[in-house]
């Protein structure tokens, strides 16, 4: 029988509230990043370049932009004949069906997609995460611990770090301890929510976290808690690089800016390590008389008049003259006209600024209540609208 | 478009492209930033709906194979029809290729035409930048029951006339039935040139091929089509739109610097359809804080810290500080290094200018330097 040796698997159901307008359409893991790539593209790539080439994207959460995305999985190289890119939505068994409850339960539910490969280890990945890593390095040392579960970790700032889950290692990497979201961390090493599990191991806990009604059938709650009192062997790997979470607006826009930095963590231009994305089919951009673009990230398809500084610009956005653009992220085909100043914003796809908008550059404004959403200043404007000519738009604000 | 098949002659009128063909074919030549010259007319087939298309190649075409690989981009990549790459064929009985024009060219595709179940051809060289759409043109093809169907374009005024030689006019009678196919010469009095796009119908074209590959008949396409006009019914077809014809260094250059011109790059790249051309999966370009670019096309994966004007460049292309690149054209993974000027110079792919190296050329006399070199 075939088997693999290792398949990967993608949790990409959650909602990712806390991203406002941006997901209100579209899953988190579609919401487009880096001027011409979407947040998935980051682990489906690093899977490619990690020879790792079966990879199933569990989707449950407005799944239509993700799936049209993904495709038959070309532009990443996973349309294989015996492997390649799933889609796996809950569905409908012969006794029930049910949404996936947690992490854990939406592997279980998959459990017959696993089979079909019989692989010996298993890789969860998260939908999520802004990061370049190889995963072959940490399944040989998965492999060489003889470990029945390894996790991922980064040393994140103490300060930060009761908002993750914490490890305790011994001096062989081994994790003797386990804390979910601690109040008084007593490490720094925090998951990165990048589990590679032994497949025949695994399979008994989660019809074992199954079965108790008492589980949330989270990994990080539930699953590694119990395997960790059970004595399994538990090891941590440590991961040294640049990486991630873009839950939050703020944490999107930081992921952005980063990017332009003049010796960014993250090198997008390493040949070794390119991450790939599907293609949208554009001419180059062209870049005016009278433009003027520095310290930002342009790509194919925009056409650009106006004055553009530490921001992003994605595929199709289009600047008219005397505009000002400044900290921002542009979503493909954000149109902005002319004469408008914007600071410090986040515009969602094919939304356009007419004519001498004033966008995050005032403080406040009688009528427009700071977003939950936004902070920092950050102004976020959704998908798909039309801003009026000469809008002003305050700080902080989120328009739907 | 399900009844129409596609052939594109991957070469010819190299002569004039210099060092730009001596490792590739014309259809191979890299343009507007991140293109090559076939992408043109092979969206355009694509985009009118044709999924079979046969690709005439003679000579170097490595670069063309690497370039189009499974027609995937196109999407070409077909259990039925797709992309057919049609090598150079020879048999003992086949003429000797090269010196009898394009029957024996199209030799190689006889099987190609035989197998394919559609009745018409378009047929094509590679070398044109256009975006076309060809109902139209097959519509009228059909109705006005046509055996060849010739789309032309309008030239006028009649400024240019050093671009003219080896080109065909066309004279059209009022039903639009053609009257004259004639090569330009000094006594020229048509406005009609040929695009030399073809519309074909297969049968016709099956039994040029038989046909003059048994009497040795020579010449171009055009040649052997103004031989039966009196016989044939073939038709003009009027193309207005953008088309640049690549066939020398001059109008290499010419043809990219056209496209910095905002309504051309509007029509050009969008419609009727869209320009198809293999994917990098480069980053976005990054601007550093001395960029200073103006006019300028610049396609995914540079790296710009230097003064760019009227300028094209191609992917991965990194300018250096201090540097000033202005009516220039630089290939793919070039580097421009520290205060190094460039005027009028084309840059071919992976070439590296060394720091406060200076190269003016004038528009009459464009710098050319080759693949890989180091200045």
């Amino acid at each position: 029988m075939q088997k693999k040796e290792c398949i990967a698997l993608i949790l990409a159901g959650g909602q990712g509230s806390r991203l406002g307008v941006l997901t209100k359409k579209v899953a988190k893991p579609a919401v487009n990043f880096g001027g011409k790539y979407r947040i998935i593209d980051f682990p489906l790539s690093n899977c490619t370049n990690s020879n790792i080439d079966t990879v199933g994207v569990l989707t449950q959460y407005q799944p239509l932009e993700l799936n049209s995305y993904i495709g038959s999985g070309q532009p990443w190289d996973l349309d294989r004949s015996f492997g390649g890119v799933y889609l796996l939505p809950p569905y409908m068994k012969s006794e029930s069906g049910e949404w996936y409850k947690g992490t854990a339960n939406a592997i279980y539910q998959n459990m017959n997609f696993i089979q079909m490969y019989n692989p010996d280890h298993i890789l969860i990945l998260s939908g999520d995460h802004i990061y370049k890593m190889n995963y072959s390095k940490m399944l040989d040392f998965h492999i060489k611990n003889n470990a029945d579960a390894t996790i991922s970790c980064i040393d994140v700032p103490w300060e930060q770090a009761s908002r993750f889950g914490i490890m305790e290692t011994d001096q062989n990497m081994r994790i003797v301890k386990f804390y979910e979201k601690p109040l008084t961390p007593v490490s720094n090493m925090a998951s990165m929510g990048v589990y590679i599990f032994k497949w025949t191991v695994l399979k008994n806990y989660l019809i074992k976290d199954e079965m108790d009604t008492a589980s949330s059938n989270d990994f990080g709650k539930n699953v590694i808690p119990t395997m960790l009192s059970e004595d399994l062997r538990i090891f941590a790997y440590k991961f040294k690089g640049y990486w991630k979470d873009v839950g939050t607006i703020q944490s999107l826009w930081e992921a952005n800016m980063e990017l332009l930095y003049k010796k960014p963590a993250m090198n997008m231009f390493d040949k070794g390590w390119k991450i790939y994305s599907k293609n949208a089919i554009q001419p180059p951009h062209y870049v005016a008389d009278g433009a003027v673009i520095k310290d930002s990230l342009v790509t194919e398809g925009s056409v650009i008049y106006g004055k553009v500084k530490n921001s992003i610009i994605s595929s199709g956005v289009k600047i008219g003259k005397n505009a000002v653009i400044e900290n921002s992220v542009l979503f493909p085909g954000v149109v902005v006209e002319e004469g408008c100043t914007i600071k410090k914003a986040m515009i969602g796809e094919r939304t356009v600024i007419s004519e001498r908008c004033e966008i995050g550059v005032a403080e406040n404004i009688s009528g427009q209540e700071p977003s939950k959403i936004c902070s920092d200043g950050i102004v976020l404007i959704g998908p798909d609208l039309v801003i009026g000519k000469g809008t002003k738009i305050a700080k902080n604000v989120m328009v739907e | 478009m399900k009844d129409v098949l596609g052939i594109i002659f991957a070469e010819g009128n190299e002569d004039g492209l210099g060092a730009l063909t001596t490792m590739r074919s014309v259809a191979a030549v890299p343009i507007a930033s991140r293109y090559r010259v076939i992408d043109f007319i092979m969206s355009s087939m694509v985009n009118s709906g044709i999924t079979n298309i046969g690709i005439i190649t003679q000579r170097n075409y490595k670069s063309l194979m690497d370039h189009l690989g499974s027609g995937k981009e196109w999407d070409l990549n077909r259990k039925i029809g797709g992309l057919l790459l049609i090598p150079p064929f020879s048999s003992k009985d086949a003429m000797n290729s090269n010196t009898l024009g394009d029957l024996s060219d199209l030799s190689g595709a006889l099987d190609f035409l035989e197998k394919s179940p559609q009745k018409y051809v378009v047929l094509s060289k590679s070398h044109l930048i256009c975006n076309l759409n060809f109902n139209e043109a097959f519509n009228q093809h059909v109705e006005r029951n046509a055996v060849v169907t010739i789309l032309y374009k309008n030239l006028e005024p009649m400024s240019e006339s050093s671009g003219l030689k080896n080109r065909y006019f066309l004279k059209t009678d009022d039903e639009g039935r053609i009257t004259e196919i004639k090569g330009y010469s000094s006594t020229n009095d048509s406005t009609s040139i040929s695009l030399n796009i073809y519309i074909i119908n297969k049968e016709f074209l099956l039994y040029l091929i038989r046909d003059g590959l048994a009497i040795g008949e020579k010449g171009t396409l055009s040649e052997i089509f103004s031989r039966r006009l009196q016989h044939m019914r073939m038709m003009g077809y009027n193309c207005d739109g953008f088309v640049a014809r690549i066939d020398s260094i001059k109008t290499y250059y010419q043809a990219n610097m056209m496209i910095l011109n905002q309504d051309i790059f509007g029509k050009l790249f969008f419609e009727p359809g869209l320009i198809y051309t293999k994917v990098k999966d480069e980053a976005p370009t990054k601007y550093q804080e001395s960029a200073a670019v103006k006019n300028s096309l610049i396609a995914d994966g540079c790296i710009i810290n230097g003064t760019v004007e009227n300028s094209i460049i191609f992917r991965g292309v990194k300018i250096e500080k201090g540097a000033y690149v202005k009516d220039s054209i630089i290939m793919q993974n070039s580097e421009v290094r520290e205060n190094a000027i460039l005027e009028h110079v084309i840059l071919d792919k992976e070439v590296i200018i060394r720091q406060d190296i200076r190269l003016t050329g004038q528009e009459s006399y464009l710098i050319l330097i080759n693949k890989g070199a180091i200045v």
